[in-house]
């Protein structure tokens, strides 16, 4: 087994020609990582990002080969999947206004071209889901593009295939995620295609690491929301003094850590309808 | 089918018109990368990457949400 990168929360390993994806349990706020680890996190997310490709696989075919072939030492927190060209483009769908959509709706009224309504708030469900495309170029990835771009990009037939599959996924997990309380605000797709141009969903799915997951019950527009997972570390976090919102974060008390492991468990039984059993 | 990474073949046309006299420059990075992925795809080929280089680049910025809120407020 291979190391071939060491990323912020997540590893990727190489074994023959497969590829495996390793989540920690490494947590963020405000964008910097913590250096308290939140027990189970890694394993609770891809055991959500499992059930969910398993799910969603109807829609279309995900990289998936196993999540038991794995080193036991990864044993439920790791993915053997297949290896695919991947494509340079982040497919974004979103159904609330929050994050770069909510800027870009305040400067144009859009997002990724495509207009709202006026009066719109932070936090406001969107009159439909829609694509926000955006580029994983090293460079200049903090614009959107259109879905035209992305038709320049990739080809009519791949493009009009990837708004529609991102969006179906998007509305589907929304949607079961909307009958435990809980709003998928806004997710994030990757794809990649096999050697014979098929497409097939990669990365991770509709944890609360690629997409916003907020309460239902404590849903109110027109101010930011609440996380439904980190929130006891967000909360936590802005009653350190001293602390800037930068790098090195400051350690989490037992507390916290406590708590917030019982949310990401929590999330998970909500979703899933299901009881955690550590893996 | 055929694959070729974009960003590669930015990087090689940069260095070509350097090694031509001229001064190349990143002045609109998404321009250059649309029209590289034109260019792959009119050469017949896939504008693709590897997929160490797509994942280093999404774990490299870390969970989703933090990056949007991040490239909001930049």
């Amino acid at each position: 087994m291979k190391l071939l990168h060491s990323g912020k929360i997540r590893d990727v390993y190489a074994d023959g020609h497969d590829v495996l994806l390793v989540a920690s349990d490494k947590v963020s706020v405000y964008d910097v990582v913590l250096p308290t680890p939140i027990p189970g996190k890694g394993k609770i997310l891809t055991q959500l990002s499992l059930w969910w490709f398993e799910r969603l696989a109807d829609v279309v075919p995900n990289h998936v080969i196993s999540a038991t072939d794995v080193p036991a030492e990864w044993a439920g927190r790791a993915i053997r999947c297949r290896r695919l060209n991947m494509l340079e483009v982040e497919c974004i769908a979103r159904g609330y206004l929050a994050g770069l959509g909510l800027d870009s709706y305040r400067a144009t009224g859009a997002i990724s071209g495509v207009p709202l309504p006026q009066g719109l708030a932070e936090g406001s469900k969107l009159p439909s889901p829609v694509f926000t495309p955006s580029t994983k170029a090293t460079v200049g990835h903090d614009e959107f593009i259109t879905a035209d771009d992305v038709a320049a990009q990739l080809g009519a037939d791949l493009a009009a295939e990837l708004h529609r599959v991102t969006l179906e996924i998007y509305r589907r997990g929304a949607e079961m995620a909307a009958q435990h309380g809980v709003i998928i605000a806004d997710t994030k797709l990757e794809f990649g295609l096999t050697a014979d141009g098929e497409l097939v969903l990669a990365d991770e799915l509709l944890t609360s690491d690629s997409s916003r997951f907020w309460s239902a019950e404590d849903w109110r527009p027109g101010r930011p929301q609440r996380y439904l997972d980190k929130q006891f570390v967000r909360d936590w976090s802005s009653t350190v003094s001293g602390w800037d919102r930068t790098p090195p974060g400051p350690p989490i008390p037992s507390d916290i850590v406590e708590a917030t492991r019982a949310r990401y468990i929590e999330v998970y039984e909500r979703i899933t309808q299901s009881h955690w059993q550590e893996v | 089918m055929q694959f070729y990474d974009p960003d590669k073949l930015v990087a090689e046309v940069t260095e070509l018109l350097r090694s031509r006299g001229l001064n190349p420059s990143p002045a609109d990075s998404i321009l250059a990368q649309k029209g590289a992925c034109m260019l792959i795809r009119g050469l017949g080929a896939m504008p693709a990457l590897d997929p160490v280089d797509a994942y280093r680049r999404s774990l490299d910025v870390g969970p989703w949400p933090d990056a949007d809120d991040r490239r909001a407020s930049a």
